[in-house]
């Protein structure tokens, strides 16, 4: 590739340089075929697929290339694998996706709060104080009330 | 490595996560040296695209230095300085082969809408982004462009996405000398494109936005810019018609995409996703366009579908064009423009922030605060 020399950059009125559409690139927008960059394969190779990789339907074949770090996990990626049995020309597929983001978003963060330890301590404190309320009100009825009788607990 | 990564809407972080490694013999693993925050990765970090799952990496801006090369990559060697398209296209399917490389039928298999791009949720193919401090780049001999020796990454880092975008659009509106040419927007494709605009002969060209601080800016970028600001112009169309002699613009480009404001009804809708966004830009674009005219959207809307009035653009009889851009068949041209002086893009730069810094850098610029019109990262190692 030839290159011009390096100049400063110019202020005042914007030169016209592309006035003539010959000049532009991407006229026309489809020009006759010949391959792209320094492509050297009639067809690509194939990139293994050695984690879920989610479809389109619609599609032939598998694509030569694609990302493989996030496979779809847990409830968002059930949600997703029905939403991938649906051809991207309905709508209810884009709106069961953006549905499984949101459940995604959620599981990551239960996710996350379980690991941390005060989540638990907080956790058996509100089910104990729940188990206490129960207790009170359901005293002769209820398996807290009893077992906390059994156990000689009062709740007043 | 540190790495950007998605926790839910309006949440990312920066966390450690595995390096990339070769998983196609036409990959390179580039070690990043410079990334930019696009006002695309805000729909990604607003969750306004589907299948953006938690933990993903953004970003679709990157240069760097090449760490590592697959097996049958014969144009780039380790340690070439290289900037990468943000498509990622094979070269040789029909789509590729006949200029169209953001439509390569090879490189996303998780939709039929376009083809692969680097870190824009599963619907354009999962791939990781680059706002980390390496990334995987897939088809390697066909998209990055080795960068001069003479020249810096900020020099060409937007030659990436942002500065073909712009060049396209203009290019898509089909502007003959001495038109006016109306873009929405004065965020960092806008900003570019009116300049495209006046590099392709346009006579007038007039810019709308609602944030003071970006028309100032667009009109020290572009000088001879007209601009509306409708904070103060409440009735954009009509003074888009009064600065047209009552006909409207010869081309509108809408450069905002599904974020855009002023219509309170597209607003609420596409905030509770009963839209995919807001398309005022394409309603004020449909509506400032003369009879006759062409309206160009590069914004981006995320499906299934948009409420846009189809019907006057029909009546109009007007010309709609829209592409995601095919960033490589630009770059050579505009590397010649930066060269000659022409534009510089890393003019619109106003933050350069650490990569660690990534969440605060995502809520300057999402928020507008600080003057922000474009955000870069720098990568720990690249500082």
């Amino acid at each position: 590739m030839t290159m011009s020399p390096l100049k400063p950059t110019q202020s005042g009125k914007v030169e016209a340089a592309d006035a003539d559409r010959r000049r532009r690139p991407g006229v026309p927008m489809e020009h006759a075929p010949k391959p792209a960059g320094a492509s050297h394969w009639v067809a690509p190779p194939k990139q293994v697929e050695n984690t879920e990789i989610l479809k389109e339907p619609s599609r032939r074949a598998m694509s030569s290339t694609f990302g493989s770090a996030i496979p779809p996990k847990g409830l968002s990626g059930v949600i997703r694998r029905a939403a991938y049995r649906i051809p991207d020309y309905e709508s209810k597929r884009w709106l069961m996706l953006v549905f499984a983001d949101r459940v995604d978003v959620l599981e990551s963060d239960l996710g996350r709060a379980a690991k941390r330890p005060g989540t638990w301590v907080i956790a058996a404190a509100l089910g104990f104080g729940g188990a206490m309320l129960m207790a009170r009100r359901r005293r002769r009825r209820s398996f807290f009330g009893r077992l906390l009788d059994d156990m000689g607990v009062r709740v007043s | 490595m540190l790495a950007v990564s998605y926790r839910g809407k309006s949440r990312i972080e920066i966390a450690s996560k595995p390096e990339p490694v070769i998983e196609h013999p036409n990959d390179i693993v580039l070690r990043v040296a410079r990334t930019a925050i696009c006002g695309s990765d805000l729909h990604l970090f607003h969750g306004l695209v589907p299948d953006t799952r938690v933990g993903c990496t953004f970003g679709h801006e990157f240069a760097g230095v090449v760490e590592e090369v697959g097996s049958s990559v014969s144009s780039l060697t380790k340690g070439d300085r290289v900037v990468v398209p943000f498509n990622v296209a094979c070269g040789t399917c029909y789509f590729c082969e006949r200029g169209l490389t953001s439509c390569c039928d090879e490189t996303n298999p998780s939709a039929t809408t376009g083809g692969g791009a680097f870190g824009f949720s599963h619907t354009t193919g999962g791939y990781e982004g680059g706002q980390a401090e390496y990334v995987r780049v897939p088809f390697a001999d066909v998209g990055p462009m080795k960068i001069p020796e003479d020249m810096d990454y900020e020099d060409v880092l937007f030659l990436s996405d942002i500065f073909p975008t712009a060049y396209q659009a203009a290019e898509m509106g089909d502007i003959k000398a001495g038109q006016t040419v109306v873009v929405f927007g004065c965020g960092p494709v806008g900003l570019l494109a009116q300049k495209c605009a006046m590099i392709q002969g346009a006579g007038r060209v007039i810019a709308v936005d609602r944030e003071r601080y970006r028309i100032d800016f667009a009109e020290a970028f572009t000088p001879g810019l007209e601009t509306i600001d409708f904070r103060e112009t409440k009735d954009v169309v009509g003074a888009i018609r009064k600065m047209t002699d009552g006909r409207g613009a010869d081309v509108c480009i809408d450069a905002v995409g599904c974020e855009a404001r002023g219509n309170a009804l597209h607003t609420l809708l596409g905030s509770m996703l009963l839209e995919a966004g807001a398309p005022t830009g394409i309603q004020w674009a449909i509506d400032a366009v003369r009879r006759g005219g062409n309206v160009v959207l590069i914004g981006v809307y995320g499906p299934p579908f948009n409420l846009i009035n189809i019907g006057t653009a029909m009546n109009k009889g007007l010309t709609l064009r829209m592409a995601q851009c095919n960033v490589k068949r630009y770059m050579p041209h505009l590397l010649e423009h930066i060269r000659a002086g022409r534009i510089d893009p890393k003019q619109i730069i106003t933050h350069r922030l650490p990569l660690e810094d990534a969440p605060e850098a995502y809520h300057i610029f999402a928020n507008k605060k600080d003057d922000c019109i474009k955000c870069v990262l720098i990568p720990p190692q690249a500082a």
